[in-house]
């Protein structure tokens, strides 16, 4: 509670003298998951990242997760604000990003906020995330359920739906399950094959039909494989300090 | 040799100046409206903390606390922030008075349990928080982009072209002196 004051105080001079003193070096993403404490197991990390993978993937929005041992010499604020700033996560022109950031060693974690998400997780309900969820299960050392569910309760709040995330895992083993094809249309597609080789082979305009074939095969393709890549890079939230922060 | 050659050669260094003029000229004008959305985006913060003490103060008062002084300092601040022009030396006076009265009222929460058991008041601590590092990144930004605006005014062509065309400088944020001492609350009062 001492903190509220220490925490008001420096905003006097934090504006003057982060503009000079920022000293720290950030690192760089490494995916939603940013483990740099080393308190996930590796499968709950990568698991956590698959979901928050789908979850960008579904709905644009972008949540990072950040362990640190410590964010000295400077506060977890100015620390967030220069995070977010170097990251952008979050779509651009949207601004719908979010950074947990855990520094285990000073006990003290904030929810960074981008500026489009404002309205959806205000600082009060980011407050109560880390009060109510985050912090008990940290008190007791449990920083992987800590983690989770607090990332969980994250998504509920931006999608105003607090099971939201188990939706998440539940659709995650299937993600993308390959399309059934019915045997009608399998059979269709095969005879539809052998007519469109026998036009190519018996008629002039043939080859067109041929071409138009392959191209049709190849831009599925390529749609498949376009599909993830450029999702899971930030690009160009903004933020401007909304959110806060707790200790444990 | 036509005639025509030097008053070419003339007109062409004439017209190149200009452009070299304009240009400068329009980089110039991009750096000045950018502080100045920067300093409205202050203005904005500082709105929105001033909005949000007067329920704070009800709260605090609501759970009968008689802290007279402190409710006074906040109200007297309050007029004398109001009473004061946008992006003038007052307003920053009066807003970092009103901030000072502030962090009374806050040494107040702090030292009333009922207050800290007090959710609705600690919902309301939170976004004073969050206000608080708002307005910080705010005026963060904006001296970051009157920093540039001012060494552009300071720098040739800049310093020209200001002095052509009245571009003045703009003051960057300053903390206040003894705004790195936490505020005390004199219970005598």
């Amino acid at each position: 509670m001492k903190r509220f004051i220490v925490v008001f105080v420096s905003f006097f001079f934090l504006s003057i003298s982060t503009a000079f003193a920022a000293t720290n070096s950030y690192p760089d993403y490494t995916g939603f998951v940013n483990d740099f404490s080393h308190v996930l197991s590796m499968d709950s990390a990568a698991q956590l990242d698959r979901k928050l993978a789908l979850f960008n993937q579904k709905t644009t929005n972008q949540i990072a997760v950040v362990t640190v041992d410590t964010t000295q010499p400077e506060t977890i604020e100015e620390y967030g604000i220069h995070l977010s700033d170097k990251w952008k996560v979050g779509q651009k022109g949207k601004d719908n990003g979010i950074i947990m950031i855990f520094a285990i060693k000073d006990h003290q974690m904030r929810i960074e906020v981008g500026r489009g998400l404002e309205g959806d997780v205000t600082d009060v309900q980011s407050k109560h995330i880390q009060t109510d969820i985050i912090e008990p299960a940290f008190k007791q050392g449990h920083y992987e359920t800590g983690i989770n569910d607090g990332a969980n309760a994250v998504i509920g709040t931006i999608m105003h739906d607090q099971n939201y995330a188990k939706s998440l895992t539940a659709t995650n083993p299937a993600q993308a399950p390959p399309q059934q094809l019915s045997g009608v249309s399998i059979l269709f597609l095969i005879l539809l094959l052998i007519v469109i080789v026998l036009l190519s082979i018996f008629t002039p305009f043939g080859g067109i039909l041929l071409w138009i074939l392959f191209s049709v095969l190849g831009g599925s393709n390529e749609r498949d494989n376009g599909g993830g890549g450029e999702n899971d890079k930030f690009g160009g939230g903004g933020f401007s300090g909304g959110g806060s922060s707790d200790n444990w | 040799m036509k005639s025509w050659v030097p008053i070419a050669v003339i007109a062409g260094i004439i017209l190149l100046f200009a452009i070299w003029i304009g240009g400068a000229y329009n980089s110039l004008v991009v750096d000045r409206v950018g502080v100045q959305t920067a300093q409205a985006q202050v203005e904005t913060q500082l709105q929105r903390r001033f909005d949000l003490i007067p329920n704070l103060e009800a709260s605090v008062k609501g759970a009968q606390i008689q802290e007279q002084k402190v409710f006074k300092d906040i109200a007297q601040a309050r007029t004398h922030y109001a009473g004061t022009a946008p992006q003038s030396a007052d307003r920053v006076q009066a807003a970092n008075q009103y901030e000072s009265a502030i962090g009374r009222l806050l040494v107040v929460v702090e030292s009333y349990p009922q207050l800290q058991s007090n959710q609705a008041i600690q919902d309301l601590m939170t976004q004073l928080e969050g206000t608080e590092n708002r307005i910080s990144v705010a005026r963060q930004r904006y001296n970051e982009t009157d920093q540039l605006y001012m060494q552009h005014l300071q720098t040739f062509p800049g310093n020209i072209i200001a002095g052509m065309f009245h571009f003045l400088p703009l003051p960057l944020f300053q903390s206040t002196p003894g705004a790195e001492t936490a505020p005390k609350v004199n219970f005598n009062q």
